[in-house]
């Protein structure tokens, strides 16, 4: 079973993901900041990363950062709420630093699944 | 005789006899004053030396009488007359002949005109400054009647002179004061006092304008009305420009606001939309309940459309582009500029070589000079300063030497805001252009202006940076493309693959390696073609997205950080179907270059490249007319 880690501050939206994906059948670990998440990527054999990008504590940006050079093929999927001026700032960084898949709130749960579904499928390489 | 002497010396006009021979017989006191204190220093001279050209005002005077004794030669005549110091004093003569002791005498009466002719030079200067004023006058009388209208007013209402003289100013009514206005200018008028206010009228052509205007009553020395005096100033285009003013600031507060809100907003909508989306899985559509969830989403969704809605409002990203001078472009920020600043800070522009041609949304750009000038106004702490900006030209090669060395090759408008305020830390200046930072009090700061003239300019295609003294002054630079080689509002050619152009095509070059990217931009442009290098991918997808049809060739490095050439070559393929790419890898691989044949990529070639193999391909990729 492939194993994703959820990162919010939110814990509304933490189980709401949980619950959609635990009925996709994935396993889910849950973490509500950064110093949390990183410690729970340690802790298990993480297949996925879903991470929110403006937290407390430590912020996405510098947790992708940090994990990409924990392990430069971690996969990643940033979701923020959006930057002040643009929508788009934060996941325009979050691109920059490696993560190919990101998402707007509110998050479509059909593409989100699917995009899951395509990051975890086994390697045709 | 003594007793009538003493009477003309009474008058204030100088009165002579002149006796047939043009000798002085008598004067009075007025006239004797002008003789040095002498008793009758006069009496026996020859009043040619009094007031030269006296003989011919005779004979003038004889030969009308002559002709037609009923008639009174049209007096006073204009002269000049000559005092005891030999000083010049302008005067009206009138001559009458009479007997004096049986002799044929002269009774010349001199008035000294001396006062009345300053005052009339004085209403000459006074009605000349009316006539230029920029202001427009109007004098009517007590009735309203239009006696006076300055040239000024004929330009601002397009009424002629003749046209409005004995009318009623109500032929300017817009409709846009009501009868309660009026009411109360009168009676304010009607009291002998000064009205002041703000008009809309119609000028001529029908077109609305809005006037400051100052009316007051003329009173005589009975206290009576005689006329009204208006001094109207045209300030259409002031409050125009504060209309805008005040849209730009609202706007900014609309975009604050929304941006405010958004983040926790699109939080809340996403667990609002994913319960929903929850609970539909598990009721049946069947169950009472479905519905009403149903619409639990649609309301969510539509929320959302909102909360983008007014981010994009906030950010203007729906205005416009369109190719315009740059001097124009400025010209119009400036205004906005001048509007906002106080007068204690004197904007002075320079232009230097020739006006250029940028693609830009006008609207954009005058936020970003506006955010730029009441930053610098904000760095002089409200002491008298100078603000120049300054435009010019520069070229890539230029610029590398200094502070950007990642511009692209070609043109470029240099637009640099230089300020003499306090200047930036060092310590701040690399955060400056960061959302959110700012080194205002309180309230005082959003953080967003710099961040907003850094995202704006980004999205132009264009450069900003900043160098700062502490002490001495902040300069702002500000790159934008020129768009020079495209004619002016030449609609962008809706290309699917590049134009017949030989060595004359625009090629994008990506590879991570300076060296390499070096080396193959020289190559390139060795054959004859334009070149943009990029050393990243990302930083080339956003050019190529938002110019797709500036590029005809896409070449790029296979293996590279953060994207692939691969992944570019498709992203831009989508955007821009049919679009060549050239893919050069490092390692020979049959099925990679089978997925890149089956996604579109035709060219793929291997390292160690040669310079030849590439000029071909190139060759052949640019003489193809038609795309895929």
């Amino acid at each position: 079973m492939n194993k994703i880690l959820i990162v919010d501050d939110d814990q509304q939206i933490r189980d709401m993901l949980r619950i959609t994906l635990e009925r996709e059948g994935y396993g889910v670990v849950e973490a509500g900041d950064g110093v949390q998440a990183l410690a729970a990527y340690r802790a298990n054999s993480i297949d996925l990363v879903i991470t929110d990008i403006v937290m407390p504590e430590k912020e996405g940006i510098e947790l992708i950062m940090e994990m990409k050079s924990l392990d430069a093929d971690v996969k990643i999927i940033a979701i923020s709420g959006g930057g002040r001026i643009n929508p788009e700032d934060y996941l325009k960084w979050a691109r920059r630093f490696g993560v190919a898949n990101t998402f707007s709130k509110p998050v479509d749960r059909q593409k989100l699944l699917e995009v899951v579904a395509q990051m975890l499928a086994p390697q045709v390489a | 005789m003594q007793n009538l002497s003493s009477v003309l010396d009474c008058f204030t006009d100088r009165i002579y006899a002149v006796d047939e021979a043009g000798l002085v017989v008598f004067h009075n006191a007025a006239a004797a004053n002008c003789a040095a204190g002498n008793q009758n220093p006069l009496v026996g001279l020859p009043f040619e030396k009094v007031l030269p050209g006296f003989g011919r005002l005779r004979a003038v005077v004889a030969s009308v009488e002559a002709l037609s004794p009923q008639d009174q030669v049209e007096m006073p005549l204009q002269s000049t007359l000559l005092d005891q110091v030999g000083k010049s004093v302008p005067v009206e003569v009138r001559i009458e002949r009479v007997a004096w002791n049986a002799a044929t005498t002269d009774i010349v009466i001199c008035r000294d005109t001396t006062s009345r002719q300053i005052l009339t030079k004085e209403n000459q200067r006074l009605v000349t400054a009316i006539s230029h004023a920029a202001d427009a006058i109007v004098i009517t009388d007590a009735q309203g009647q239009i006696q006076y209208v300055n040239p000024a007013f004929c330009a601002m209402t397009g009424h002629t002179r003749a046209s409005v003289l004995g009318t009623n100013p109500r032929l300017l009514k817009s409709g846009h004061q009501d009868a309660e206005f009026y009411r109360q200018m009168w009676q304010t008028l009607t009291q002998g006092e000064v009205w002041s206010g703000r008009l809309v009228n119609r000028g001529k052509d029908g077109e609305l304008f809005t006037e400051d205007t100052t009316i007051s009553p003329v009173i005589d020395e009975c206290g009576c009305i005689t006329h009204f005096v208006a001094a109207k100033r045209d300030v259409t285009r002031e409050v125009g420009l504060k209309e805008r003013l005040h849209e730009a600031q609202k706007l900014e507060a609309v975009g604050t606001l929304a941006g405010g809100i958004a983040h926790d907003f699109n939080n809340i909508l996403y667990a609002l939309l994913g319960y929903a989306d929850l609970a539909l899985d598990d009721i049946p559509s069947e169950h009472p309940a479905h519905t009403p969830l149903q619409e639990i989403a649609r309301a969510g969704n539509r929320a959302a459309t909102l909360v983008a809605k007014m981010l994009a409002f906030g950010r203007r990203t729906d205005g416009c582009r369109e190719v315009v001078s740059v001097a124009e472009l400025l010209g119009g920020g400036l205004d906005l500029v001048r509007a906002t600043l106080p007068a204690t800070i004197q904007i002075e522009t320079q232009q230097n070589g020739p006006d250029g041609r940028v693609m830009v949304d006008a609207n954009q750009i005058h936020q970003v000079l506006l955010n730029l000038c009441t930053n610098a106004q904000y760095a002089m702490d409200g002491a008298p300063g100078v603000l120049r900006i300054v435009v010019d030209q520069v070229d890539a090669e230029q610029e590398r030497s200094g502070a950007l060395k990642d511009l692209q090759p070609g043109d470029w408008v240099r637009i640099r805001v230089i300020d003499s305020g306090r200047g930036i830390a060092p310590a701040v200046l690399d955060r400056i252009f960061e959302p959110y930072f700012t080194t205002r009090k309180g309230h005082e700061g959003t953080g967003l202006g710099l961040a907003t003239v850094h995202g704006i300019v980004a999205d132009h295609g264009g450069h900003v940076s900043v160098e700062s003294e502490p002490g001495v002054g902040t300069e702002f630079t500000i790159l934008l493309p020129l768009r020079t080689a495209v004619a002016p509002q030449a609609p962008e050619p809706v290309s699917t693959g590049s134009a017949a152009k030989g060595a004359q095509g625009h090629v994008l070059v990506i590879d991570d390696e300076p060296m390499v990217l070096n080396v193959l931009e020289k190559a390139i442009t060795r054959f004859g073609y334009q070149v943009t290098g990029f050393a990243g991918g990302i930083e080339a997808l956003e050019t190529f997205r938002a110019q797709p049809d500036r590029f005809d060739v896409v070449v790029t490095d296979q293996s590279m950080p953060n994207i692939t050439g691969f992944e570019i070559g498709t992203q831009m393929m989508s955007i821009r179907p049919g679009l060549p790419v050239v893919l050069i890898t490092g390692h020979s691989d049959e099925r990679f270059h089978e997925q890149a044949c089956a996604a579109g990529i035709r060219y793929h070639l291997l390292k160690p490249i040669s310079m030849k193999e590439l000029g071909e391909v190139l060759e052949e990729l640019t003489s193809v007319t038609t795309a895929v």
